[in-house]
Parts: structure tokens; sequence; C-alpha cells
């Protein structure tokens, strides 16, 4: 539990009672931080009375800062293509850097060509097998099991844990991203 | 008369050549080096090593903290955090400096070393150094180099070794960088090292509190672990080679220390700061910081053992109020119950009691 502290002079610093700790107000701090952090985490539960207007500004700011990284770390990694499905060749065409004169419109014009912008992947095995042996029976035969590929699941859990940070961050963050 | 002499002429740098110098390889090297700054660089002269206290020498907290909390601090500057399974507090467990005298390692005598006792609820155990200012480390290869031994049978690390970039407040989001690793700790003392790329701050935004976190262990599992683990030398350099340990001084490492985190350790008597009677319950004054502090540092005390003394009056024994801290000091605040103080005179800080502390925490 924290509260201000406030000298006759106006100097302020926050009391924690917990450890008995006086925290300056200065974000090199790194009591300072947990203060913030527990503000984000808890709200009011964490302040004996209010929380300073000031203070509570901080601790948004910080939060909107993580929800951002949070977001652009988690774009980016939808963004990545998904291995069960492969990625498409992408070509388009490019100048090349010289012109020649075009007689009909009288204009020096641009010689293009075809460029591969994203280069094509194949979509990986949606199975693999493996041969599983007996903990039991070290003279068993290894029975042969088809299971999904690891790196798909990988992948699908990566998208899924990216997705779900991208629902849950509020507009304001999304527009700033 | 004149008498004209003649000699022939001869090959200043062929002759030097063939004297039979007792210079070695370094020594050749040295001597063809064509700078000043080359030949710094091949004798590694000045100094090297990015870690402070990397001797675990300089222990202000105590010798040994019983683990209760995740990020705990025993040995100065050296952060060792630790989680039970699901991010959760462990509880037990403990981290201590122990006294190796006599021990030599690699040629470099130590005294200190780091002892981590893990128990069952170690199940994910960091151990760092957070280096002021992320801009120290950038595009630029860096050596980690470390002893270490266990106390019985042999721990294999196959966590990634790790440097952590974090901009500060405000600044941009932290980078990792790891390289993979297997290393097996045995009873002798050994040591590893390992060579890792520090990425450009270039274009990055850079907020106060910014440094570099560089891992000696990364997320590794002690729960099962049923011995002690010691670390010391703990060394990052530049460039792509482990040089010897850098030996510094307990004076110079303290005072490196004390830029972080400085405490006074006090036994029944004064604490060294006076200061003036607010009214006749109520005394303040300032309280000096040895070294100049990295920035604003929380103030905490052991508790209800400090009082103020007048004209030959001393109040009751209450904690101290802290009202206001800056780099280089903080400003105290006694209230006394029992209102014996001579109101506008002057007062100095007592203590009662043996192990009392006052401490200011500017760690990163």
């Amino acid at each position: 539990m924290f509260n201000i502290n406030t000298s006759e002079l106006g100097g302020k610093n926050i009391f924690c009672q917990t450890h008995n700790h006086y925290i300056p107000l200065d974000p090199a701090n790194r009591h300072y931080q947990e203060v913030l952090d527990a503000i984000i985490l808890e709200g009011a539960d964490c302040f004996d009375g209010d929380i300073p207007e000031d203070l509570q500004a901080a601790a948004d700011t910080k939060q909107f800062n993580q929800q951002l990284a949070d977001y652009r770390v988690a774009t980016a990694r939808l963004a990545q293509y998904i291995v069960a499905d492969g990625r498409a060749e992408v070509r388009e065409m490019q100048p090349t850097g010289e012109q020649v004169f075009n007689e009909e419109t009288m204009e020096m014009e641009d010689v293009m060509h075809e460029v591969i912008t994203v280069t094509a992947i194949e979509p990986v095995e949606p199975t693999v097998t493996r041969m599983v042996y007996s903990e039991d029976d070290p003279m068993a035969e290894p029975v042969e099991e088809t299971i999904e590929n690891p790196v798909i699941t990988t992948d699908v859990a990566e998208r899924a844990e990216a997705q779900a940070t991208v629902d849950a961050t509020p507009q304001p963050v999304k527009d700033a991203a | 008369m004149t008498v004209t002499v003649t000699q022939p002429s001869i090959n200043v740098r062929e002759k030097l050549t063939e004297l039979d110098k007792p210079t070695g390889i370094a020594g050749e090297a040295m001597l063809r080096a064509e700078t000043p700054q080359e030949q710094f660089n091949l004798i590694n002269a000045g100094r090297r090593n990015l870690i402070i206290n990397g001797g675990m020498g300089v222990a202000q907290r105590g010798t040994s903290l019983t683990v209760s909390t995740a990020i705990n601090y025993i040995i100065d500057r050296q952060k060792v955090t630790v989680y039970d399974t699901g991010f959760t507090n462990p509880s037990g467990g403990t981290t201590s400096q122990i006294d190796i005298r006599g021990t030599t390692l690699g040629g470099v005598p130590f005294t200190n070393a780091l002892r981590l006792t893990p128990n069952s609820a170690w199940a994910l155990t960091y151990f760092a150094q957070h280096i002021e200012d992320v801009s120290t480390l950038s595009d630029t290869h860096f050596t980690v180099s470390v002893w270490m031994r266990v106390g019985s049978g042999t721990l294999s690390l196959t966590d990634d070794a790790r440097l952590t970039q974090v901009f500060g407040s405000g600044g941009s989001t932290a980078v990792n960088t790891a390289v993979d690793r297997r290393l097996d700790v045995t009873t002798e003392w050994q040591r590893f090292s390992w060579t890792l790329y520090a990425p450009s701050v270039s274009g990055k935004t850079i907020g106060s509190g910014s440094y570099s976190q560089v891992n000696v262990l990364n997320s590794v599992d002690l729960s099962s672990f049923s011995s002690t683990l010691d670390i010391t030398g703990f060394q990052v350099e530049l460039g792509k080679v482990a040089t010897p340990f850098e030996h510094r001084s307990y004076g110079e490492e303290l005072a490196l220390c004390q830029r972080y985190y400085e405490r006074w350790t006090l036994d029944g008597g004064f604490v060294g700061t006076a200061g003036y009677n607010e009214s006749t319950s109520n005394a303040r004054g300032m309280f000096p910081f040895t070294v100049t502090k990295r920035t604003a540092p929380t103030m905490a005390t052991s508790g209800a053992h400090f009082h103020a003394t007048s004209t030959g009056t001393t109040g009751s024994s209450v904690d101290i109020s802290w009202l206001f801290t800056t780099i280089h000091a903080s400003r105290w605040s006694v209230t006394n119950s029992n209102s014996t103080l001579v109101d506008g005179g002057a007062s100095i800080l007592g203590v009662s009691g043996n192990g009392r502390w006052i401490e200011a925490d500017a760690e990163l």
C-alpha cells in the first residue's frame, strides 16, 4: 500500500507502507516504476487515498506504451505467413533504371522488367510420423504414430497468442500504432 | 692537413633485424605497432571490465539472504531473480557471499564468490547485472566470462546466454540478443566465456534509467538441483576475447557500488549528521550520501531506532521520515512523542541499539 508523503517545503515522495520505503518521484528510480506497475495492475486498491493526478497520468502513459509495444510485436507476428499454407510468389514490374524514347508519345519512358518481390515458400507437411517406444517393455517393437507437424502447432499457438493481444488492445493504442 | 675518411653505407633496418633480441611474438607485435593506441590494445591496458563488483567482494546488505521475493540483491550489483512455477514469488533457498580467500583462478587471487543455494521453488533462476546506460554496449561484440563451480555433481546449463537492451522510462521496446550454449559446471572451478553482438542503439529512443542486462543464468530450473552453485570473476569486456579478470581494490569497487546502493550500518551512537529542531517534538536535517547516486534513491531504515539529541535531551526512538531526496542527499525528519527538544535549537541524529541501518537504493 502506498501513500504520498509531502514536506512543508512542497517536496513529495511516495511512502510504501509494506516495505517502509520512501520512493522519490523519479522515473529513473526502479521502485517508482514498480509503483506505476502497481497502479496499472491494481488501480486505486494499491493506494491509501486518491492517486495523485500526475502519478495516474504517468501510469497511464506507461501502460499505453507497453500496450503499443505489445501490439506492434503481435501485428508483426500475424503478418508472417502461415506455415501450413505456405507463401505465394509475388511479382511486380519495376523500372530497370534505363530509359528509351517513345516515338509515339515523344517522351522518354522507363524500361520495365519483372521482379520477384516475395519468394514462394512451400507449405510444410501437415503431419509427421514418429516412432514411439514402449517405456514398459524395451524389447517391444516401436509403434508408428502420426501427429500434427510441430512447426504448425507452434505457429498456430503463436498466432493465437498474437491475435489475443491484438483483440485486447484498446482502440486508441491501435490508432497510434 | 685534412684527412678524409670514407665508410661504406649500412642499412640500419637490416642491422636491427640481425640483432639477437629476446623478443617473442608478442614483443614483435608491440614493436610493429604504429600507434600508441595499437600498443594499448595489444596489452589490454585500461579499464576493461564493465561489470562492477565482479569479484563479489562488496556486500553492503549483509552476507546471506533467504529468498522470499523475485528480485534479490545480497552482493552489491549482482541481481538474482527467482520465480516459482508460474512466475510466482519463491519461498526459501538462499543467496550469500562466501569467503574463498586462498583461491587463485587463472592466476588471479579471489576473495569472495556468490553462492546460490536453491530449493524446490527455484523453477526459474536468473543471474545478471544491469550495466548503466544502454549505449555502453552498442554495435559491438563483447565477451562475458565467469568462474563457476557446484558443491557436488554436475550442473548442465542449456539456457541461452542473453543480452537485454532496456531503453528506460519512455524509451524504445527492449531488444533481446541470445546465443545457445551448453555449460557443464562441475565441482572444480572452471572459467566459462561466450561472445555476443550488441545491436546498435542508433535510432532508438533512450529514456532515463536505461541499461544493458547481461545474464549469466537465464531461466535456469534449479528446483531439482540439490547442491550449491558458486560464481565469481564476472567480467564483461569489449571484443571477442576473454582476458584475465581485472582486479580492482575493495575501495574502488565499494565506491562504484555506492553509486547504486549505499548502506550505513550503525551501532548505538550517532549517525553522523546534524539538524535543527522544528519544534519541541520534531527535528530535521540533511543526510548526505557518501557517493552521488545514479538517480534519486529510495530511502529505507531498519525501523524505529532513531532519535534526535538536543542540548542534553534525547527524544524517544522512532523511525525516520524522509521528506525529500536528491542524488546528493535526503532530508530527514524525526518526531518524538516526549517533546523534549529545544524549539529552534540544533540536533544531532542518534541511533539506539546495534546493527541498525539506513539505506539509499538507486539500483537499476
